[in-house]
């Protein structure tokens, strides 16, 4: 028997033939083809495969279905072929829910993942947030910084200007002690008649060494001078004799004394007055000691006075 | 058909005739015997007979002791051949049927599930686990592209299930005929491991 035009058999007659109820004819055909013929024979196998598979999925209905359970499954091999199927398919789903699973575990561990990336930009969000309220508050403390240093450079530009007027102010003050002393000696120098001829002595009014205060009148000895009167104020007159003895007060030697001087009065002060020759004086600090002399006993310091002697 | 001697049994030489005869001059290894058979056994299924399995055995011992008696068999293709002698030998199992049911008028090809008795073994819950793990081994034994292949093609329901095969055949660069035959020898092979290995036990 020539094998038949495959076009002839569609899959509606093999069906028919699988499930025994093709003609007589057709399924004697069938019998030789499916044995013979190599693609009708797998073509047929196909067929019968999606027909267990049909009826395993409950997709048969009417007809089909009533043959299929009244001949098909009527032999032993093809009751196993159906239960083949439905083991198959079995497996089927369960490797289908087992990738499920897996495809959800994948789906959680990529939320996991968004949800911590999520919380990492929340925390760089949050850092970022503190890092603007950190320089925020870095900014708000240098500008209160800067006021701060600016307050305290103008606070320190006022004291030093205070500072500079009150330097000034003194010396302004010294200058002035300094004249007030000149003209006092230059008023006593004219008093005394000295004033109009070169002064061969001149004499200088000297105030008792106040504590603390380390200003020394100057003594300015013009040129041809040949001695100098040093008029000592008294605090208080308690003595008939004084002493006087001018000192270096670097070396501590005494460079001139006197032991006979008298108190006189000059207005309402009493003034015990040394004639010390220009011979022993030099350009320097001196200081002259005063000791009261009492009828009996020993010499008992006074007073001391000191000036400076400028040379002209 | 010769008168063959009835003592004859298959010896080792007749069956590798036996094999080189079916495969026609290419070496397939016994591929080819075992697909033959696989053939006849369906055969003898659809025709509802109760061992299709013995008679297609039968069938292929027959052919094996025609060719060792006569030393070759000409003018026929071995698929030929083989059909015309299973066809002999279902007639006279029919026959043989027919004598054991005597009075019976019935044609058993009409109602055949009056006169096959029926096994339900497979389909007992501990049949039904035994084939499940039998179906697992047998997948795993599978080569690992025929195990994709297969499941794949199983995959999914109506539309889905169709639009799923066209993608595979395209993956596999089948056409969609081929892809159906290579699925079912597949399955074939898979069944026919799901088998022996439930009989093992």
């Amino acid at each position: 028997m020539p094998s038949a035009d495959k076009r002839e058999y569609p899959d509606e007659l093999l069906t028919r033939y699988l499930l025994g109820a093709a003609k007589a004819s057709e399924s004697e055909q069938l019998d030789e083809l499916s044995i013979v013929d190599n693609e009708l024979a797998w073509r047929l196998d196909a067929l019968e495969q999606d027909l267990v598979d049909a009826f395993v999925r409950n997709e048969l209905f009417g007809e089909t279905l009533e043959r299929f359970e009244k001949h098909y499954l009527s032999s032993p091999a093809r009751r196993e072929k159906v239960e083949i199927a439905r083991t198959l398919l079995k497996c089927n789903e369960k490797r289908v829910s087992e990738k499920r699973v897996a495809g959800g575990k994948r789906v959680e561990a990529v939320a996991s993942a968004k949800q911590l990336t999520a919380a990492r930009f929340d925390w760089l969000r949050s850092g970022l947030a503190g890092a603007a309220i950190a320089l925020c508050a870095l900014a708000a403390y240098l500008f209160v910084e800067n006021n701060r240093l600016r307050k305290l450079r103008t606070d320190a530009q006022i004291q030093q200007a205070i500072l500079d007027q009150r330097v000034r102010q003194l010396e302004k003050q010294l200058t002035e002690r300094g004249s007030t002393n000149n003209k006092t000696t230059e008023q006593t120098d004219r008093e005394s008649g000295l004033g109009e001829r070169p002064l061969k002595t001149i004499a200088v009014l000297l105030l008792p060494a106040t504590r603390g205060l380390g200003q020394v009148a100057n003594v300015v000895i013009p040129v041809g001078t040949e001695r100098v009167t040093l008029r000592m104020q008294l605090e208080s007159d308690d003595f008939p004799v004084y002493g006087a003895s001018l000192k270096d007060p670097a070396s501590g030697t005494t460079v001139w004394s006197d032991a006979n001087l008298k108190a006189k009065s000059e207005g309402q002060k009493r003034v015990a007055a040394a004639s010390v020759p220009t011979s022993v004086l030099k350009q320097q600090n001196y200081s002259l000691e005063l000791s009261g002399i009492p009828v009996q006993g020993a010499p008992e310091t006074v007073s001391s006075y000191a000036f400076k002697v400028v040379l002209r | 058909m010769a008168e063959l001697r009835r003592d004859w049994t298959l010896s080792p030489e007749a069956f590798g005739r036996l094999l080189r005869w079916l495969d026609e001059g290419d070496d397939s290894r016994g591929e080819r015997y075992l697909e033959v058979r696989r053939r006849l056994r369906l055969y003898f299924d659809r025709k509802n007979c109760l061992s299709p399995d013995d008679l297609a055995d039968e069938t292929l011992n027959r052919v094996a002791r025609k060719l060792d008696e006569k030393g070759s068999i000409t003018g026929v293709s071995a698929l030929h051949y083989c059909y015309i002698v299973a066809k002999f030998v279902f007639l006279e199992n029919l026959r043989n049927f027919k004598t054991e049911r005597i009075g019976t008028t019935e044609d058993v090809r009409e109602d055949p599930a009056r006169v096959m008795p029926v096994s339900v073994n497979v389909g007992s819950d501990e049949g039904r686990e035994k084939m499940f793990a039998c179906l697992e081994k047998c997948l795993t034994e599978l080569p690992g592209e025929d195990r994709e292949l297969l499941l794949e093609y199983y995959r999914g329901e109506g539309r889905q299930k169709i639009e799923g095969r066209s993608k595979l055949a395209v993956r596999f660069g089948l056409s969609k005929n081929a892809l159906t035959i290579r699925v079912a020898r597949i399955r074939n092979r898979l069944e026919g491991c799901v088998r022996s290995c439930c009989g093992e036990e």
